[in-house]
């Protein structure tokens, strides 16, 4: 129900616009709900907001509309984190995944899930409460490899969450070398702005940078780290330790190689040697030099000063991204609370497996009950004290 | 004339006694009133005690100073251990009993019991002093005065049984229905609803071809359901199995619409579980066979009680399909099966006491209640016994007894439309709630209420001490030397590769306590009852610590009591329906709360956060 209407103080109307009246339980929060519109000028709004919160309103607290559209039952936890999601996505890739949460995929996925293993604990539990004449009729075979398929279909939702967090947070990217090398001049040359301090003495950079980047539609998070050396210096060394813990859980690492007759040297051999596994990208930077000679290796020519190389690096970067958030699965996953919920409904799931068949259909029927527990807990069915507070802690503004 | 008692108990069955029995040991006087003196303890339906889940029902009632056990003990013919395959945390105990011998011996222990009077009458009437139960009206209009009165009517309350379309009145076949005492409930105020029970044609054994039959096997010749010293067994009997056929199945599916159960006659809702053999045939019609045993009902009589065949169908009926089992061409009816079906109140308006919320002083046990089997009516009879003798509610936790599973299920969620049994799956904590340990889960509670006798509490002591000893034998570390590599190869224990203590070893699939004790001949000899209870704690320990990490989050909000200044109309923050349900249902703690049927997680934390402010302002 809209209509028009006039907000007036005690001078008189100071603006006039639209009201809207969703009546409850089929509102947002399952209240009922009026939604005013006014002009957009900050002056207006805020005067129209501390009328009404002297007429007796209040602030919403973060995440209150969504804490109590779950209360009342209008979404559950895994869409109330869809609408966080779709809130805090970096690019248009990470709003479709949120807008599968909200429209309810994941929820269909879990709903099913748990009736597969509420089934099979039933199979389970009636065998406990049917002596002689047994109406049951599954196989501890068929009942296992209905429960390692739902198992399968939690590892590859578990195996999404990296393209989840790709394109709702963005990719990590983080820039190793031998200290001195020239990361942090690349790093600014790449965010087109002087945020690392460059210095050309060894070991300027002693904690970790971390800047996102938009590159067209790509959205990443640069970290320049510190390099790599053996120092004395505590602060440098943590700084070493935070780095080596970051780039572990980079998404792609570009390998910075100091161009010069000598490349790789002892520690550069080292580096590229321990990231052969990762995806990477071997730069070998300071081309602009004079008499460095050819790269030792196969890298991207790049030199942070002339700009010479940087296009074809964000090229290359952009690939590995690619390759690094693809996954042939419909349905992406970009919470990793429930990421690490479904970690533990598959163990338990596991456990279920290994116990039937030694310690017996009671105890494996425990083990299913479990992870029926565990989904759950995910979805807000049985959430435990505290799990919506820290839930809707993380949201920053009152929707 | 009146007389004065500390607590009267209607009726004499499986609820009643148990019920009177627990309010005697308390040392208060208790009178018990039954249609008839030579029914008291009487098995209406099969001859057996125990089974899946009941069995730990029976155990747990003699830990708490019971007499079901004692009795079965002493009158069983044939003892077996169920789901023997299934894992040692859920096998359960079913005893054959001797359908005679079990009434007499119960009219023996219930006469030789100090301050307990057995009186023959019929009630008509509860007695109402100032809204507070003050005794019973006899059917003669005298009266008995008390101060609680214990209701165990079983299936008395307007029975009807039915044969065919056969009507008759009665509450089980030889007795007559209570149906002054039906309407007098009422008008207290009790919602009564109806449901209906099942019994199978009991056979003359003389008229069974026994040869062609197959004898079932599995007994336990010692095995026993109390932990008092055993006493001397009766002789021991074969049970037999047979299996209906497609034969049988036509002659049911022919006549199906003559049975009540399915032309609607019947009103009262039948138990999914304990399915007549109609619906066996209706609901699972590609089942080609469904297994009957052959149970003699005791010693001295012909008759047998085939398991698995109750119906409500004509006798003619019940007759052809009889006969249509291989071995029973010609067996005779002696008595023909019939459905029951009976008045029950509804037990959401009790309180864990076992009394009714509305009218102080009534307490109700057994099938009354809306539950089914004698197990079930026995445990309630000796909660309501402890809790009307003391005044004060005798409950058990969830985690502590299925008693305390039974009796917060009635309560907090009802009967749900059908009778109520006792499932080892209705048991979220069942790991813990074995039928083993069921001593050293609930004697010390039933010392403490004083029900444990002295002679039975030093027997327990000395069991624990000989337990704690063992446990302690078995860190003992085994090496893998020529002679013990050879004990263990004697012994048909497998291997044993490097050094290990005999508590790993006990863990193996298949060794038991006397296999360890041969390759390990430091640890003690234990009682049978000790060394099933140690190797299951041990072999299971991993997963009965998690079962006990769960049970202790669950109980942490069982003891959050909702505060006193709580109004339920009151509490804005949950949807009408939820908050409906709870003013319906007036949970003591959140962990009920939780478990009233439609409560929903989000309700419940909106539940938890009230109870902090509420606690604030109080």
């Amino acid at each position: 129900m809209a209509r028009r209407v006039s907000f007036v103080d005690g001078s008189g109307s100071f603006d006039d616009g639209i009201l809207l009246f969703f009546p409850g339980p089929r509102s947002v929060t399952g209240e009922d709900v009026v939604e005013l519109t006014c002009h957009g000028n900050p002056v207006i709004v805020s005067h129209l907001v501390d009328e009404l919160v002297a007429a007796g309103a209040r602030l919403a607290e973060a995440g209150e509309f969504t804490r109590r559209g779950v209360i009342h039952g209008r979404m559950d936890l895994v869409a109330a984190e869809g609408v966080h999601t779709a809130i805090e996505a970096s690019g248009l890739a990470g709003v479709r995944v949120a807008r599968q949460a909200l429209d309810g995929a994941h929820s269909a996925l879990y709903a099913e899930l748990r009736t597969e293993l509420c089934m099979a604990t039933a199979e389970l539990e009636a065998r406990l409460d049917q002596p002689g004449d047994v109406l049951v009729t599954q196989t501890d075979d068929v009942l296992t490899t209905r429960i390692l398929k739902v198992v399968d279909n939690i590892e590859t939702l578990i195996s999404s969450t990296v393209r989840g967090r790709v394109v709702v947070d963005g990719a990590r990217v983080a820039l190793v070398g031998e200290t001195n090398v020239g990361k942090s001049s690349l790093f600014n040359a790449l965010l087109g702005r002087r945020r690392a301090l460059v210095h050309n003495s060894p070991g300027t950079t002693r904690d970790v940078l971390e800047v996102r980047a938009q590159w067209g539609d790509l959205a990443v998070t640069l970290l320049d780290t510190a390099g790599e050396r053996e120092t004395a210096d505590p602060v440098e060394a943590a700084g070493l330790a935070l780095a080596q813990e970051l780039t572990e859980a980079a998404d792609c690492l570009v390998v910075v190689l100091r161009a010069s007759p000598d490349c790789p040297s002892d520690a550069e051999s080292l580096i590229l040697e321990r990231t052969a596994g990762r995806r990477r990208v071997v730069v070998y930077n300071g081309v602009d030099r004079p008499g460095v000679g050819p790269a030792p290796v196969p890298s991207i020519e790049t030199s942070a000063e002339t700009g010479q190389g940087l296009d074809r690096l964000i090229e290359a970067i952009r690939g590995q991204i690619e390759q690094q958030a693809q996954g042939d699965a419909d349905l992406v996953l970009a919470s990793a609370r429930q990421a690490s919920r479904l970690r533990e409904v598959a163990d338990s799931a596991l456990e279920a497996v290994e116990a039937l068949p030694i310690a017996g259909p009671a105890v494996a029927a425990s083990c299913l009950t479990e992870a029926v527990a565990h989904i759950d807990a995910m979805t807000g069915d049985s959430a435990q004290e505290g799990v919506l507070d820290a839930l809707f802690a993380r949201f920053c503004i009152g929707k | 004339m009146s007389q004065a008692y500390d607590v009267i108990v209607i009726g004499a069955g499986h609820a009643g006694c148990e019920a009177a029995a627990a309010v005697a040991r308390l040392g208060k006087r208790v009178a018990v009133i039954t249609l008839h003196l030579k029914h008291i303890g009487r098995l209406s339906c099969n001859p057996a005690i125990g089974g899946l889940a009941k069995g730990n029902l029976v155990r747990e009632i003699d830990a708490l100073g019971g007499i079901m056990a004692k009795v079965a003990d002493a009158t069983c013919i044939q003892f077996r251990r169920l789901n023997t395959r299934k894992g040692l945390a859920v096998q359960a105990s079913r005893a054959q009993v001797d359908i005679d011998a079990y009434p007499l011996e119960m009219q023996r222990v219930l006469a030789q019991t100090q301050g307990l009077t057995l009186l023959e009458g019929e009630v008509a009437a509860i007695r109402m002093t100032s809204g507070h139960v003050s005794g019973v009206i006899l059917g003669d209009g005298s009266e008995l005065h008390a101060p609680a009165v214990i209701l165990t009517a079983g299936t008395f309350l307007a029975g009807i049984l039915h044969t065919g379309d056969v009507k008759t009145i009665g509450g089980r076949v030889g007795d007559g229905a209570a149906h002054a005492l039906s309407g007098s409930l009422a008008d207290l105020g009790l919602r009564l609803g109806r449901l209906k029970t099942g019994t199978p044609p009991r056979l003359d054994s003389d008229t069974i071809d026994w040869d062609r039959i197959d004898v079932q096997h599995d007994t336990v010749p010692e095995g026993r359901f109390s932990f008092a010293e055993p006493g001397p067994r009766l002789p021991q009997i074969n049970c037999h199995m047979v299996y209906t056929n497609a034969k049988t199945h036509d002659i049911i599916a022919k006549q199906i619409h003559r049975s009540p159960l399915f032309s609607g006659v019947i009103e009262g809702t039948g138990p999914r579980y304990c399915p007549s053999i109609e619906d066996k045939v209706v609901r699972f019609p590609d089942k080609e066979r469904h297994l009957v045993f052959l149970e003699p009902e005791g010693l001295n009589t012909k008759r047998v009680y085939p398991n698995g065949l109750s119906t409500s169908l004509p006798l003619d009926v019940q007759v052809d399909y009889v006969h249509s089992i291989t071995g029973m061409e010609n067996a005779r009816i002696l008595v023909p099966g019939y459905a029951v079906e009976y008045d029950f109140a509804d037990p959401r308006d009790l309180g864990h006491d076992l009394q009714h919320r509305n009218v102080p002083g009534l307490f109700m046990a057994g099938q009354v209640n809306g539950t089914s089997g004698y197990e079930e009516a026995a445990a309630q009879g000796l909660v309501a016994g402890v809790s009307a003798a003391t005044g004060t509610t005798f409950q058990l936790a969830r985690d502590a007894a299925y008693i305390g599973v039974m009796i917060d299920d009635l309560v907090t969620r009802g009967v749900g439309g059908e009778p109520y049994r006792m499932f080892t799956s209705r048991a979220e904590h069942r790991l813990l709630l074995r039928e083993d340990n069921a001593d050293r889960r609930l004697m010390p509670t039933g010392r403490e209420w004083g029900l444990v006798s002295d002679q039975e509490w030093e027997r327990f002591t000395e069991r624990s001490e000989r337990y704690d000893a063992a446990a302690d034998a078995l860190n003992v570390q085994l090496t893998p030397s020529v002679a013990t590599k050879q004990a263990f190869a004697d012994a048909g224990i497998g291997d044993i590769k490097g050094p290990m203590t005999a508590r790993e070893l006990l863990k193996r699939q298949g060794v038991d306590w006397d296999d360890v004790r041969t390759v390990a001949p430091s640890l003690p000899e234990l009682p049978i009852l000790v060394a099933e209870q140690l190797t299951t704690d041990v072999r299971y320990e991993g997963y009965i610590a998690k079962a006990e990490r769960q049970a202790e989050a669950m109980r942490g909000q069982d003891t959050l009591p909702f505060p006193p200044n709580w109004v339920w109309a009151d509490i804005r923050s949950v949807s009408t329906e939820v908050r409906e349900r709870l003013d319906a249902a007036q949970p003591k703690t959140l962990g009920q709360a939780a478990r009233v049927p439609g409560v929903t997680a989000a309700a419940v934390q909106q539940l938890a956060a009230m109870m902090v402010k509420y606690s604030a302002q109080a």
